[in-house]
């Protein structure tokens, strides 16, 4: 049985190593973070140099900050600032890679700009960047690639536990017995949205949380913490446990819950039994995202890391949260076609562990030591 | 020879040993299978022990002795080989 656990890891390693040498080569860009404001002159001098030589370089790319009418800009530069421990005294304020300038002064400034530029690309230690050459694909930028893999990858692992899913089972059990294939549709896809709902949200809570207080880096290294050990106990347990099966456990809870949830499908009126089951769902989801407040933890801390655009954290989480609701979505699907319950093999449960935990621990390790490799955006 | 089978309606691997049990009973009519619900039949599962994983199967001889039990999903060519290797006690 070990042996057999063994081979999903090897085969996860290999195909880690497969994957990694088609990254050939890193394309030297430099980001410039510019932090000005629209009334000052020094700025607009340094603007005019800064756009000189983006047009000179394509690798170099600027992102522009006005910090005076715009709060959002202000706390990035504060955030940007802390990390490298520098009072922000005035603008322009400058920051490429760990080197940073106060103020320009031309035949000054300028010349530390270009040597800084030159150094980042020199060491190559500016942001990973780098490009995949796939046969009859062409060129593909890994960092347009990462965050949505990762996003996909993480949102399944976290969701991916048939035995979680008892809760639904149960629900669609009682419904496929009532055989109203009006009911398991209105209920079913509303516990299933309002679970998708509320699960989103409590995301982005903790992203604005993790965006808001992003700038204190013990914070960083607590969340690797939580991403080792949370790797560690699932590594553990994808290997130790005997049998492919669902643990009986929390007897008192699920009697309780199974009591509400006949209770609330067999209710005559349509508008309790739905209000019933949206109650069911966020009590449900409030208990489950506390049993493994982990993987949302460690992947809003990758989210927050990465310099997008605010809407795009958000789709970033809807994305993550309909693969997490996969296996739900699944089962419930089946259940409106077939009309049978359909479960699915808990042996996809120990290899999302397996692959979670080995997942976590790079991810945790990678905050500490290379933060920079989750940057992709 | 007689196979208990115990599972639950929230638990996803005994559903996903429903359908290969099915297909089991049809290759060998002669086997005699109960099933029991976790939830349903306390009295006989507490009888049986079943209090860790589900789903679990206990395959008993003839005079309705436990010969041995397998818990957690099994695969149906496992499960056959039990089987005949078991069919007369």
């Amino acid at each position: 049985m070990i042996k057999c656990k063994f081979k999903y890891l090897i085969g996860f390693i290999i195909l880690f190593l497969c994957v990694n040498p088609l990254i050939i080569k890193a394309n030297d860009l430099v980001d410039i973070y510019f932090f000005y404001s629209s009334t000052c002159p020094h700025c607009a001098a340094e603007e005019v140099y800064l756009e000189t030589l983006s047009s000179e370089n394509e690798n170099i790319i600027i992102h522009y900050y006005e910090v005076n009418d715009n709060q959002e800009n202000q706390a990035l530069m504060q955030s940007m600032a802390e990390d490298r421990d520098v009072v922000v005294t005035g603008v322009p304020f400058t920051i490429i890679n760990e080197e940073y300038f106060i103020g320009y002064s031309e035949g000054y400034t300028d010349t530390a700009i270009q040597e800084a530029i030159n150094n980042v690309i020199n060491k190559e230690s500016g942001s990973i960047n780098y490009s995949i050459d796939i046969p009859l694909i062409g060129t593909i930028q890994t960092k347009d690639l990462s965050l949505p893999i990762i996003t996909i990858l993480l949102g399944l692992i976290d969701g991916f536990n048939p035995c979680a899913m008892w809760v639904l089972l149960f629900l669609l059990s009682i419904l496929i017995g009532m055989k109203d294939r009006k009911r398991i549709w209105v209920f079913g896809l509303t516990f299933i949205l309002t679970s998708s709902i509320m699960y989103f949200f409590l995301m982005a809570a903790w992203l604005n949380l993790t965006i808001f207080i992003g700038s204190i880096s013990w914070i960083r290294y607590l969340v690797a913490a939580v991403a080792i050990v949370g790797g560690g106990i699932n590594l553990r347990s994808s290997l130790t446990t005997e049998g492919d099966g669902c643990e009986v456990v929390g007897e008192q809870q699920r009697n309780k819950m199974f009591t509400r949830i006949k209770k609330f499908t067999m209710e005559k009126s349509y508008f309790l039994a739905l209000g019933g089951i949206v109650l069911l769902a966020i009590s449900v989801n409030m208990i489950e995202l506390l049993c493994s407040a982990g993987l949302p933890v460690i992947y809003t801390q990758i989210l927050a890391l990465n310099d997008i655009q605010i809407f795009q954290y958000y789709l970033y989480l809807l994305l993550y949260i309909v693969f997490f609701m996969l296996d739900d979505i699944i089962v419930f699907s089946m259940a409106l076609i077939t009309m049978k319950l359909t479960g699915i093999s808990t042996k996809y449960g120990r290899i999302s562990h397996l692959v979670g935990g080995v997942l976590m621990i790079i991810i945790g390790i990678l905050l500490v030591f290379a933060p920079g490799v989750l940057m992709f955006g | 020879m007689k196979i208990l089978k115990f599972g639950a309606v929230w638990c996803s691997g005994c559903l996903v040993m429903k359908p290969r049990f099915i297909e089991i009973e049809k290759q060998i009519p002669w086997l005699e299978t109960v099933y029991y619900d976790y939830d349903q039949d306390k009295e006989i599962c507490n009888k049986w022990q079943i209090n860790k994983i589900l789903p679990v199967f206990i395959f008993l001889d003839r005079d309705n002795n436990e010969l041995f039990r397998l818990s957690g999903e099994q695969s149906k060519k496992k499960l056959i080989s039990l089987i005949e290797k078991n069919k007369d006690k």
